[in-house]
């Protein structure tokens, strides 16, 4: 039951009250723990509220900072006509409605560690780095790793803003979510790619799905394969195959899997023929 | 009549004026929280309420020791115990001063319980030597159709044979369940909105052994019915009363969404197996429907959905040869019962399905395999009864003239397949024969000092716009303004007594009991201007609210009559009572009338199916449905609009996912209902064509749309697939699966 409330104005009085109330959980846009909350599925004896700290405001589409607290509306909302920036607003457009996405923040869909979160197989691809606090201070750390801590039931390393890198020059991109319906659905899939070539050759290639695993990542073994490969179809398909092997290690008995991996055998090429024509569409 | 209005009740809907169930608060009210089991099949051992009992705020603590006994067993109790035959059954009700001190309480309520072997399906409940639900057997109930002789399957030169299966849905409705109950006279008044607050007030007197007429029904605004509204209504209305009985004190039950999904009845899932044989021409010489519905651990409305879906299995074709056999079989789950449509949306798809593998086996288009087979007025249905005016030919050349047939029902580009499908339909209006003549309506008329015409409902607006097509209706009867007509809902102490608004009657039985309503108040003030100016009723006319003698040399408004009427003491109080017509069953012979009338109904749909994700795009839902006569066109095409999102939602995302018994789907993020963005290309269609058989000639507009979308979904993504769609709902897992059958194929 939550006992306890305060709003801190500063990330230091935030991680300061979270040392003093450890079984109290930081809040954002409360879109997800609300109803975790409710259904007793996360237990909290307090809540921090970080909606007043300004410093976890603030998106910099030039610095490719984005801070913790910003909401899916307002990337939708960013001016700017970079790769990187049209793909996270692709993403957040499939972000569950308008409603959850005028409250619900970025910072929130990735501290939540859910595997299906929208936002973490566009992150992925970008390199994504999260900039933490804990009570040792402030650091950088590769976003998996981050989510590792947090499936690991951390719940003290406050992320405060997320910095990504910019894709290489002339990289196409894609984004695909599936989903049971056009909004409010939980993702299937959710699936980011980008591709980058030279005369005919594959130079760079970045594959990340959601919901397949318990940390969303990267698919190495696809890139590997994908890396070097000629810029075609028939590569294409084959990365499909690549990525079903790939997620087949990992993704378990459940129930979905075997639709999963149907599913990502086809989407990949998908992905990369989305990616193909996006780079055309540069030239 | 004006026939195209907004409804009355839009206002305080939209203004948030309207006053549903669980916005009272009243001095001194209870909440009632339910403890529900969590076991499909268990015996209690025992209810330890000693902690819950001394938690703040808690009044009152029952279990089923403390209730009547059931007069039913075969019903659903209030409180289960010591046996609860599915899971999420209430055992324990706790009254508290807050809801929040009710909930707290029920959790800390230790019931210990025994689990015990159950059935969890049709297979299983069918097996040999299976569990009983009940004693006397696993089957609820047989409903048999039979003409003509099977035989006939002998001459046929195309057969098919298919089986089929649909899943476990839920209502959907927006409010979850909510009654109030306030203690009156000796016994007390339920506020509830539900679809028959005569059954309601009958069922929850007899479970708490209570006199009828010491409980009392106020139909209250509701948000939204879609079938249900009647048995957990009566469950939860009968454990609010028990405790306001029981303490003197106001009470609430409030479900929450959780709850309205896990305790909540559901649709019949049905399993069935259709076999269909033409002869060379395409002409359907037999056909049966064999099959099986969960009605889960009560009887409740089971034999209601099997009775329609047996007299409707068949479609609106002409058949020589028909046999027809549903059995209702209890499971341990979720008690079934009637979801807008019951029963015709199970059969409906399966029959539809197989209509267009039989169109292709024996060569022919979707359509014409249909127009070929249709029924019209004078042929024997398969049920034996004589059709009579039937709209399915003029719905079917309306499709024909609203969507391009003669494109390719199937085509492939990139990673989309596109295909195209239609379905037919004839439902079964009203009660029909099981309701044994029981099919009542009535309306009162007050004529009210301030010139205005109070209308008495005994129908339940349950979102449907009853009230306003009984308004339009009395309005346009008496040409006069809609505005000098008020509505009073229903109040089992004062309006007259009508059966359930089920089974797409609301507006048959509403605006027919209007009119006789009608004919009586102008009778009874004909009656007074006659007096008045010394001559016979008869020579008296009456035409655009006016009262007219001598072919119009002199005359009287309506109110000035009313005023004649009253100085006469004649009271201005004017019944009309809807009494459907006769109906009846034969139960040894298989064959019957079973509903009055019929109404009919056509649907083409045009789909995208993603072949990687396997998710279905709609891109057309054309459906057309013959009212006869439309009172309020904005209404019937939003109650078309609204039973084509339903039917949708049976088609591709909606089920009540079980495992064992236990419902996994407890809320509305794992039960996918379609929502507007889903539906952005439908076309409801609401026709005139033929006359109903009534007095209005309106049909009843509420449940086809709900049931014919489906069919023509399955049928447009097994085009587009080439692989045959046998079970619903067709979601991303089951349409990805046929792909990868396709694949195989093709590989």
């Amino acid at each position: 039951m939550i006992v306890f409330f305060a709003s801190p104005r500063t990330v230091e009085a935030a991680v300061k009250l979270k040392q003093e109330h450890p079984e109290a959980i930081y809040a954002a846009g409360t879109t997800d723990i609300a109803v975790e909350l409710y259904h007793e599925t996360l237990k909290a004896n307090g809540l921090i509220d970080l909606s007043r700290i300004a410093e976890l405001d603030g998106f910099d589409p030039q610095r490719h900072i984005v801070g913790a607290l910003t909401t899916f509306s307002q990337l939708l909302r960013a001016d700017g006509e970079s790769p990187e920036l049209l793909l996270l607003k692709k993403m957040a457009q499939n972000v569950a409605a308008v409603q959850v996405r005028n409250r619900g923040t970025i910072g929130g869909n990735i501290a939540n560690a859910n595997p299906a979160a929208d936002s973490l197989p566009v992150l992925s691809v970008l390199n994504t780095s999260a900039l933490v606090t804990t009570p040792e201070g402030a650091q950088t750390m590769p976003l998996e790793k981050f989510l590792r801590l947090r499936g690991q039931g951390d719940t003290s390393t406050l992320l405060t803003a997320l910095r990504y890198e910019p894709l290489p020059e002339g990289a196409g991109t894609a984004f695909i979510k599936i989903g049971r319906r056009t909004s409010l659905a939980i993702a299937r899939i959710n699936a980011c790619a980008s591709l980058s070539g030279q005369d005919g050759v594959i130079t760079d290639a970045r594959l990340s799905l959601g919901a397949v695993s318990k940390v969303t990542g990267r698919f190495a073994n696809t890139e590997r394969y994908l890396k070097g490969a000629p810029l075609c179809e028939d590569t294409f398909v084959q990365a499909g195959v690549v990525a079903r092997r790939e997620a087949g290690s990992f993704i378990g008995g459940r129930a979905s899997a075997q639709y999963k991996l149907s599913v990502i055998e086809d989407l990949v090429p998908e992905l990369f023929r989305q990616c193909r024509r996006n780079m055309e569409g540069l030239k | 009549m004006k026939n195209d209005e907004i409804r009355i009740d839009a206002w305080e809907k939209v203004t948030g004026r309207a006053v549903y169930t669980d916005d009272l608060e009243l001095p001194g009210m209870l909440y009632v929280k339910e403890v529900h089991c969590p076991y499909p099949h268990a015996r209690i051992e025992e209810i330890d309420t000693s902690a819950a009992s001394r938690m703040p705020g808690v009044r009152l603590i029952l279990t089923a020791a403390d209730l009547p006994e059931s007069p039913a067993p075969l019903e659903k109790p209030v409180l289960a115990g010591p046996e609860v035959l599915c899971a999420e059954e209430a055992v324990a009700l706790v009254a508290a001063d807050t809801e929040r001190h009710a909930a707290d309480a029920a959790k800390a309520v230790r019931v210990t319980y025994t689990q015990l072997d159950s059935v969890c399906s049709i297979e299983e409940a069918l097996a040999p030597g299976a569990v009983q639900v009940h004693a006397g057997g696993n089957i609820a109930c047989t409903c048999i159709l039979e003409k003509g002789s099977m035989d006939a399957f002998a001459e046929c030169a195309y057969i098919v044979e298919q089986e089929f299966a649909t899943q476990r849905m839920h209502h959907g409705a927006v409010e979850p369940d909510c009654v109030v109950t306030v203690p009156e006279g000796d016994g007390f008044v339920v506020l509830a909105g539900s679809k028959g607050p005569f059954n309601v007030q009958k069922e929850v007197a007899a479970f708490l052994h209570m006199p009828e007429e010491h409980i009392r029904v106020r139909h209250m605004t509701i948000g939204g019915g879609f079938g249900g509204r009647m048995v957990d209504t009566v469950s939860i209305a009968a454990r609010a009363g028990v405790v306001t009985m029981k303490t003197g004190c106001p009470c609430k039950l409030l479900w929450t969404r959780e709850e309205t999904l896990t305790e909540g009845s559901k649709r019949h899932p049905f399993r069935m197996t259709v076999r269909l044989g033409a002869d060379a021409a395409g002409t359907i010489i037999a056909a049966s429907l064999t099959g099986y519905a969960d009605a889960g651990a009560y009887l409740s409305h089971t034999k209601g959905v099997v009775f329609r879906a047996m007299a409707e299995s068949l479609g609106p074709y002409h058949i020589d040869n028909c046999y027809v056999n549903i059995q209702g079989v209890y499971t341990h789950c979720v008690q079934s019962d009637a979801v807008r449509g019951f029963g015709t949306p199970q059969v409906g798809f399966a029959m539809e399905r197989a209509m267009d593998m039989l169109a292709k086996k024996a060569g022919l288009s979707p359509y014409q395999i249909r127009m070929n087979n249709i029924i019209r007025d004078g042929d024997i249905m398969a049920s034996g009864q004589t059709a009579e005016q039937v709209g399915i030919e003029a719905c079917g050349k309306e499709l024909a003239a609203r969507f391009d047939l003669s494109k390719p029902v199937s085509r492939t580009e990139g990673t989309k397949a596109f295909g195209w499908g239609l379905a037919f339909l004839m439902r079964g209006e009203s009660h029909g024969a099981l309701s044994k003549g029981n099919d009542l309506c009535g309306i009162d008329l007050d004529i009210l000092e301030d010139r205005k015409i109070q209308l008495s409902s005994s129908v339940s607006e349950v979102g449907q716009g009853a009230y306003t097509a009984e308004a339009i209706t009395l309005a346009g009867l008496l040409q006069m303004p809609r505005d000098c007509v008020v509505v009073r809902g229903a109040d089992t102490r004062f309006t007259p007594r009508c059966t359930t608004t089920s089974g797409s009657r609301g507006t048959i039985s509403g605006v027919n009991g209007v009119w006789l309503a009608y004919l009586a108040m102008i009778d009874g003030l004909k009656n007074a201007a006659a007096k008045y100016w010394r001559m016979g009723p008869a020579e008296v006319r009456y035409r655009n609210g006016r009262f007219y003698k001598d072919g119009g040399r002199a005359s009287l408004s309506f109110w000035e009559a009313a005023d004649l009427c009253a100085a006469e003491g004649s009271p201005l109080h004017f019944e009309g009572r809807w009494v459907a017509p006769q109906t009846n069953w034969d139960w040894d012979k298989h064959t019957g009338s079973p509903y009055y009338s019929y109404s009919y109904g056509t649907a083409a749909a045009q789909v995208e199916v993603d072949l990687i994700s396997g998710r279905v795009n709609i891109m057309d839902l054309l459906v057309i449905n013959d009212l006869g006569r439309i009172i309020n066109r904005q209404e019937a095409d939003a109650q078309i609009a609204g039973g084509i999102m339903m039917s949708a939602g049976f088609a591709l995302t909606e089920e009540t996912a079980m495992d064992q018994g236990i419902i996994r789907s407890k809320n509305l993020d794992k039960y996918i209902m379609q929502m507007a963005n889903d539906l952005t290309h439908i076309r409801p269609a609401a026709a005139e064509f033929v006359p109903a058989a009534n007095p209005m000639g309106v049909h009843g507009v509420g449940e086809l749309s709900a049931s014919i979308a489906a069919p023509a979904l399955a049928n447009a993504v097994s085009n587009a697939l080439g692989v045959q769609m046998t079970q619903l709902p067709m979601t991303l897992e089951q349409v990805r699966s046929a792909i990868d059958k396709r694949k195989g194929g093709a590989g």
